[in-house]
C-alpha cells in the first residue's frame, strides 16, 4: 500500500520508522510545512519530501494518508482525504472539538472502514493483556481504577503543546489514551471530575488529576503529567474482587543496554528501546489490514470521539471545579 | 521521671503495634497496664505483654501518666473523656471520632482538665515522610502543585464494617492519615472536597472504595485513594504513597516500599517486607517525652478533628455529587 504521511513531527517519524518494518507498507511522500523536517524523514523512508498535503496527493499515488499534524489542522486534512477516496490513518486526538469530530465522522460515514484513529494503547501488548483478563472474568467485578501516564514536555511545531487551544493540554491529548482504553475495558463513563495545573502555574508544565465514575458504578484516577523531569512512564492498577492487577512501565525492563560516556537516556513518549515489535507497528499494520481486507479496525471513528467527549468534560470539569455529567 | 503508661481496649489491632513498641521504650516509659470494655480480649493482651489487666478502667488512671485510646472510632468521646477525669494524658487512635460534635466535646474536655489529648498520626514519623517534608520546604522543586495520595489496604473484619461504631468504612478509616500529611507538610488546610465512593470488594454494605479529591487552602489541589482495594493475596497489608509535584520537581514518597520479597515455597505465596525505623516507636517516644516535659508533641486533637471533618465532607459529596466545605458551617 502507497502511504503519504503528513507531518513529520514527533509522531510522525514514529509512524515513518515502524513503516519501515512493515514490508506491505510502502511510504511514497512525506509532506510537512517545514520542508527540512520533510526533506530528512523522505531520506530515511527513500520517499520524495513535500511542502502540503495537497502538493504530495498530486505529486504520488497514494492510498492512505497518514495525518500527523497538530490537533487543530486533522479536520482540514482529514475532510480533504475523505473527499479524494483516502483511507485516513488520525493521529489521536481524533480533533480538538467535538464539532471537529463529529463533521470527520460525517465524511467518512459512507466508508467508515477508511478511518483509523491512532489509539495505540489498545496496542501495547500489557494493555492488550489486561483488556483479555477483564473480559474473561478473572478480575470479578472492578472496583478501583487507577491510571498514570507522564511524559517530559514535548516541543512541536510552534510550540502547540503547550498552547491550551491547539493541544488541550495533557488533559486531551495525553490522557485520551487512558480515557479510551478505561471506555473500551469499562464501559460508558457517567460522571467526570477533574483537577489541573492550568490558572495556577503555568509554563511548559501541566498535571491533571481525574476522576471518572462509569455506569458500571466502576471509579477510575487518571494521572496525567507533562513536564515531567524523568522518561515518559505510564502505570496501570485494576483493583477487581476476585484480583488486582497491575502494570508498571519503569519496572518492566526486559532489556537494558549500559553504554560508558554515553549521553544518558532522554525522556519522549515512548520507551527509546523497544523490546521486540513496537506498538506502533502493531497499530499500522493492523490498519492496513484492514484497508486491504475491509475488516473493521480496532478503534472505530464513534470510539475516538467518545474518548475525546471524556477529555472534553474533564478539561471542562478542570475549568469550573464542578462535575460534568456526561449521561 | 519515666511516665507510667497504660492501653485502654485492644478494639483496634493497632494497640498490638503500640504495646510491642511501649514493651521496646521500656528506658522510657513503664507500660503499666491494659484495661478493656472486652474483658477477656483485655486479659489476653496483658498476658501476652505481661502487663496487669484493670477491670476497672480508673484504677488504671489512678497508676498512670497517661494511655493510649483504642477502642472503637464511636467509643473514643466515652473513653477519652474518662481518662482525662482520670487525670492521665491520652493519645487516642485515629479517626478522633467518628462525629464532629464528639470531637469537639473531647477537645473541650482536655482542655477543661488541663490534659494532654494528641492523635495517633503514625505516618508523620516515616523517614520517607519527615525527609519528604524536609525537601518541600527546602523548596528544591519549587511551589506545591498537587498531590496524589494513596492510602490502600485490605478489607478489615468485626466493628470496622459496622457503621454505628466505625463511623463509615474505607473513607473513615484510610482518609485521615493522606488528610492528615497533606496539612503537616503543606502548612495548609483543606478547603474543599469532592468524592466518588462505592461498594466493590467485600461482602458488606459499607464503602471500601473511593477517589477524593481536595482543593486546599494555598492553591494546591490533592486527591486521596483511601480503598480497601488489596485482597487476600496481596504481598503486604497496603500502602501509603504520596507523588507531590512542584513547579520545578517531583517528590515520590512511598512509604512503605518493600526492601524484601519473600517467596515462600511452602505457602506458595509472596510476601513483601519493608524494613526501617519503627513509625510507632518514634510516635510514642514523642508523645511520652511531650508528657515528660509538659510540651505537647505530634498530631494534635485539633488536627484529628480537621483530618475528620475531610472524610465526613466527602461522604456529603459523595452522595451530592458536588464538591463540599471541609468545615461544614462555612460559607
Amino acid at each position: 500500500m502507497k502511504i503519504g504521511l503528513v507531518g513529520a513531527g514527533f509522531i510522525g517519524c514514529v509512524h515513518l520508522d515502524a513503516y519501515t518494518k512493515i514490508p506491505e507498507a510502502q511510504v511514497v511522500g512525506v509532506a510537512d510545512v517545514r520542508f527540512e523536517n520533510a526533506v530528512a524523514a523522505a531520506e530515511t523512508s527513500g520517499s520524495t519530501a513535500y511542502r502540503s498535503y495537497e502538493e504530495l496527493v498530486a505529486g504520488e499515488d497514494v492510498d492512505v494518508v497518514d495525518i500527523c499534524l497538530p490537533t487543530i489542522f486533522h479536520r482540514e486534512v482529514a475532510l480533504k482525504a475523505a473527499r479524494e477516496g483516502k483511507y485516513v490513518i488520525l493521529e489521536k486526538p481524533i480533533a480538538r472539538s467535538l464539532e471537529d469530530a463529529e463533521v470527520i465522522l460525517e465524511a467518512f460515514s459512507d466508508n467508515p472502514e477508511r478511518l483509523f484513529v491512532g489509539h495505540v494503547v489498545r496496542f501495547f501488548p500489557e494493555y492488550a493483556r489486561l483488556k483479555n483478563l477483564i473480559d474473561e472474568g478473572a478480575l470479578g467485578e472492578v472496583g478501583v481504577i487507577r491510571t498514570s501516564r507522564k511524559s517530559p514536555f514535548l516541543s512541536g511545531w510552534n510550540d502547540w503543546y503547550a498552547d491550551w487551544r491547539s493541544s488541550g493540554g495533557p488533559i486531551v491529548d495525553l490522557l485520551i489514551h487512558d480515557f479510551d482504553f478505561l471506555r473500551w475495558s469499562f464501559g460508558e463513563v457517567e460522571r467526570v471530575y477533574a483537577r489541573n495545573a492550568l490558572g495556577r502555574q503555568y509554563g511548559r508544565l501541566d498535571y491533571a488529576l481525574v476522576t471518572l465514575r462509569f455506569a458500571s458504578g466502576a471509579i477510575a484516577h487518571v494521572e496525567g503529567h507533562w513536564g515531567y523531569p524523568a522518561p515518559f512512564c505510564y502505570a496501570v492498577e485494576v483493583a477487581g474482587s476476585r484480583a488486582l492487577v497491575t502494570i508498571d512501565s519503569t519496572r518492566y525492563s526486559p532489556l537494558m543496554v549500559l553504554v560508558a560516556d554515553g549521553d544518558g537516556e532522554d525522556g519522549s513518549e515512548s520507551p527509546e528501546r523497544q523490546v521486540g515489535k513496537s506498538p506502533y507497528q502493531s497499530e499500522l499494520e493492523h490498519f492496513l489490514a484492514c484497508a486491504r481486507t475491509g475488516q473493521e479496525p480496532a478503534v472505530s471513528g464513534e470510539d475516538a470521539c467518545e474518548a475525546l467527549r471524556i477529555g472534553l468534560a474533564a478539561a471542562q470539569s478542570a475549568a469550573s471545579g464542578k462535575p460534568v455529567n456526561l449521561r | 521521671m519515666k511516665p507510667r503508661a497504660g492501653i485502654v481496649s485492644f478494639a483496634h489491632l493497632h494497640a498490638h503495634d503500640y504495646a510491642s513498641a511501649l514493651g521496646d521504650l521500656s528506658g522510657l516509659a513503664e507500660f503499666v497496664g491494659i484495661t478493656d470494655d472486652n474483658p477477656s480480649r483485655g486479659r489476653e493482651a496483658a498476658e501476652r505483654y505481661r502487663v496487669r489487666f484493670f477491670e476497672d478502667a480508673k484504677k488504671l488512671f489512678e497508676e498512670t501518666e497517661a494511655v493510649i485510646v483504642c477502642s472503637e472510632n464511636s467509643k473514643h468521646l466515652r473513653d477519652v473523656s474518662a481518662a482525662l477525669e482520670g487525670g492521665v494524658h491520652v493519645l487516642c487512635e485515629k479517626p478522633i471520632a467518628t462525629t464532629t460534635d464528639d470531637a469537639r466535646a473531647m477537645i473541650e474536655a482536655s482542655r477543661r482538665a488541663n490534659l494532654q489529648l494528641r492523635i495517633a498520626f503514625p505516618v508523620r514519623y516515616t523517614p520517607a515522610v519527615r525527609q519528604a517534608k524536609q525537601v518541600i520546604e527546602s523548596g528544591e522543586i519549587g511551589r506545591i502543585i498537587a498531590v496524589n495520595g494513596t492510602n490502600h489496604g485490605k478489607i478489615p473484619g468485626g466493628w470496622f464494617l459496622e457503621p454505628e461504631a466505625s463511623g463509615g468504612g474505607a473513607v473513615m478509616d484510610h482518609t485521615v492519615h493522606v488528610a492528615d500529611l497533606l496539612r503537616w507538610m503543606l502548612g495548609t488546610e483543606v478547603q474543599s472536597v469532592y468524592a466518588e465512593i462505592g461498594t466493590f470488594f467485600g461482602d458488606g454494605e459499607i464503602d471500601d472504595g473511593a477517589i477524593l479529591t481536595l482543593e486546599l487552602e494555598n492553591g494546591t489541589f490533592s486527591t486521596i485513594d483511601p480503598s480497601w482495594s488489596r485482597g487476600a493475596g496481596y504481598p503486604t497489608w497496603g500502602d501509603l504513597t504520596l507523588q507531590i509535584v512542584g513547579t520545578r520537581g517531583v517528590i515520590s514518597v512511598d512509604a512503605f516500599a518493600p526492601s524484601l520479597t519473600v517467596f515462600n515455597h511452602d505457602t506458595s505465596s509472596t510476601e513483601f517486607l519493608s524494613t526501617g525505623e519503627d513509625m510507632n516507636r518514634l510516635m510514642l517516644e514523642d508523645f511520652l517525652s511531650g508528657v515528660r516535659k509538659g510540651a505537647p508533641a505530634g498530631a494534635s486533637a485539633e488536627d484529628g478533628l480537621r483530618t475528620l471533618e475531610v472524610a465526613l465532607a466527602a461522604y456529603r459529596s459523595g452522595r451530592d455529587h458536588e464538591p463540599k466545605h471541609a468545615r461544614k458551617n462555612s460559607a
